[in-house]
């Protein structure tokens, strides 16, 4: 009749803690690979809401530091046309990421 | 299990990589959320600064261009980290409401502005209405009708007290109905079918009170020629001309003799003390700028069938009324007449069959149109009650302090053209008027 394994006296004990270890290094690096990216996206999304914030009071105070596009873009009604452009305001966080808000800028 | 000395670190890892596992899980899972969530609300943030922007253009345009506003949806603008879409719609005739739509990666943020219009400043008052009845006190209700009697058209006044808007069972206001700032439908309006209610439109406070002006009477001229009285006895010509500008005591076409005025095309002065009119009354060489302008001191008086320039173009003819001399169009005959009239006190008096075509302007005095009398274009009596009765009929507009439409009458909007009265007559010192088109300013942001 078989044993159950964990009521053996012999055996597997050196090979039980060598199979442990290697387990637990591959899950461990697994998890570290894991844990790095979510930490990374944490501090990167905490970079654009600082990024963001700091656009929005550009887009409140200081519109005329926006780029503004060379095409004319129209906002159409049945009767009535009217001409602007698009205003652009960039920030970048980390990696070389940026957060954009384009605006309309009449002409 | 962790009594036993052999085999234990397998599951003690296995437990470990669990609990480890259950962690990650966790840990990644709300990190997962915090970035999305970063994402969203810059998604979010972008959407509201397109709409934002969207609807402040159109704010700015339109109070730069009051006579030109784009209402109704635009197309969707496209810009490059989304879309927005802006919608005008006049909530009132003092209010613009604009809402202005961003999108970027579907999610979407709404913003809106308001403007209310002001009519300050000099021109013509505001006419876009069937009638509007500034509702000063008195006895009668700013707006009274009986009988079957039928506004088409938007109506409106300042009166804001019970039942000062009030409208018999089978009578109807086919259109919008505005009532004074603050003013509850179900206080000033008294609608007597309950069922099925007489008002089509919708009943809406204004946002400010309306300020009509008053009537800039005008001064009657002095330096003219004395002239003979002219009467018309038969003569075998039957011809009767008046070609140059002049004072008389008596002016009177009887018998039927049809009076002849050569304007030579410029401006025709005649003042007036008496005058009667029992034939009718003809321009000639109207072309270019011919005007007549009929200044009556004491007494104005019609009788028969007769046509007053009826073929003719309403800018061409005034007919002012001083103190307290009555405009009467014969209430017992067809009489038809083109032409303005203004009187101070006087009031005026169309009916039984009786046209009318041009401005009846009254500074002080009471408006009827009775029998099957008719009326086109404007009454304005910011003073006075105007009273359409038994089958009167108007297509225009009417400004007075109250207005009553009794048993059986017809107003069907038609926007007046005052332009063809011959100067301003409107008193724009007593405030009011406009430019005939509301300025739009005073921007107040909604957030939703």
């Amino acid at each position: 009749m078989k044993q159950p394994i964990f009521k053996q006296d012999s055996g597997f004990t050196l090979v039980e803690v060598l199979v442990a270890i290697s387990i637990l290094l591959i899950v461990a690096a697994a998890m570290a690979g894991l844990f790095t990216g979510s930490f990374q996206g944490v501090v990167s999304s905490g970079e654009r809401s600082e990024a963001l914030f700091e656009l929005q009071k550009q887009a409140e105070q200081d519109l005329a530091s926006a780029d503004i596009g060379s095409d004319i873009i129209k906002i159409e009604f049945v009767d009535v046309s009217i001409s602007g452009r698009q205003g652009t305001l960039r920030r970048s966080f980390s990696n070389g990421k940026e957060v954009v808000i384009n605006v309309f800028i009449p002409d | 299990m962790l009594g036993n000395q052999k085999g234990y670190a397998l599951p003690l890892t296995l437990i470990v990589i669990l609990v480890l596992f259950i962690l990650g899980t966790v840990v990644i899972g709300v990190t997962t959320a915090q970035v999305k969530e970063s994402v969203i609300q810059q998604e979010r943030v972008q959407a509201h600064y397109l709409a934002y922007y969207g609807a402040d253009a159109v704010a700015r345009w339109i109070m730069d261009n009051p006579e030109q506003i784009p209402l109704g949806d635009s197309l969707p603008v496209e810009l490059d980290t989304g879309t927005f879409e802006v919608n005008v719609e006049q909530v009132s005739p003092n209010l613009l409401r604009i809402t202005s739509t961003g999108t970027v990666n579907g999610r979407s943020q709404t913003v809106a502005v308001e403007l209310t219009g002001t009519s300050a400043g000099a021109g013509i008052p505001l006419l876009d209405m069937a009638v509007f009845a500034i509702g000063h006190g008195g006895t009668n209700p700013a707006i009274a009708l009986t009988g079957s009697s039928q506004i088409i058209g938007p109506a409106g006044t300042n009166a804001t007290a019970e039942n000062q808007v009030s409208l018999d069972w089978s009578t109807h206001i086919y259109g919008d109905l505005f009532i004074g700032p603050g003013g509850s439908g179900d206080v000033t309006v008294r609608q007597a079918n309950h069922q099925s209610g007489n008002v089509d439109g919708s009943i809406t406070p204004l946002f400010e009170e309306r300020v009509y002006p008053g009537v800039n009477f005008p001064d009657f001229p002095e330096h003219l020629p004395q002239r003979e009285d002219l009467l018309t006895p038969w003569t075998p010509s039957l011809y009767y001309e008046i070609n140059a500008d002049g004072r008389y005591d008596l002016i009177h076409n009887s018998s039927s003799r049809t009076l002849t005025f050569d304007l030579q095309g410029e401006t025709r002065t005649i003042r007036v003390r008496e005058l009667r009119i029992e034939g009718d009354v003809v321009l000639k060489n109207v072309e270019p700028d011919g005007k007549l302008l009929i200044y009556v001191d004491e007494i104005f008086n019609t009788s028969g069938n007769r046509e007053i320039n009826w073929n003719g173009d309403p800018s061409r003819l005034t007919v002012i009324l001083a103190d307290s001399v009555p405009f009467t169009a014969n209430p017992y005959a067809q009489y038809k007449f083109c032409g303005n009239v203004i009187t101070n006190h006087g009031n005026v008096s169309v009916g039984a069959g009786s046209s009318f075509k041009g401005n009846i302007i009254s500074a002080n005095g009471d408006v009827s149109v009775t029998g099957a009398g008719n009326v086109m274009d404007l009454i304005y009596a910011p003073n006075g009650h105007v009273r359409l009765e038994n089958s009167g009929d108007m297509e225009g507009a009417i400004v007075a302090n109250t207005f009553a439409g009794y048993v059986d009458v017809r107003l069907r909007f038609r926007e007046p053209d005052p332009s063809i009265l011959p100067f301003d007559i409107f008193d724009h010192s007593s405030g009011g008027g406009g430019t005939g088109k509301l300025t739009w300013g005073n921007p107040r942001w909604i957030g939703e």
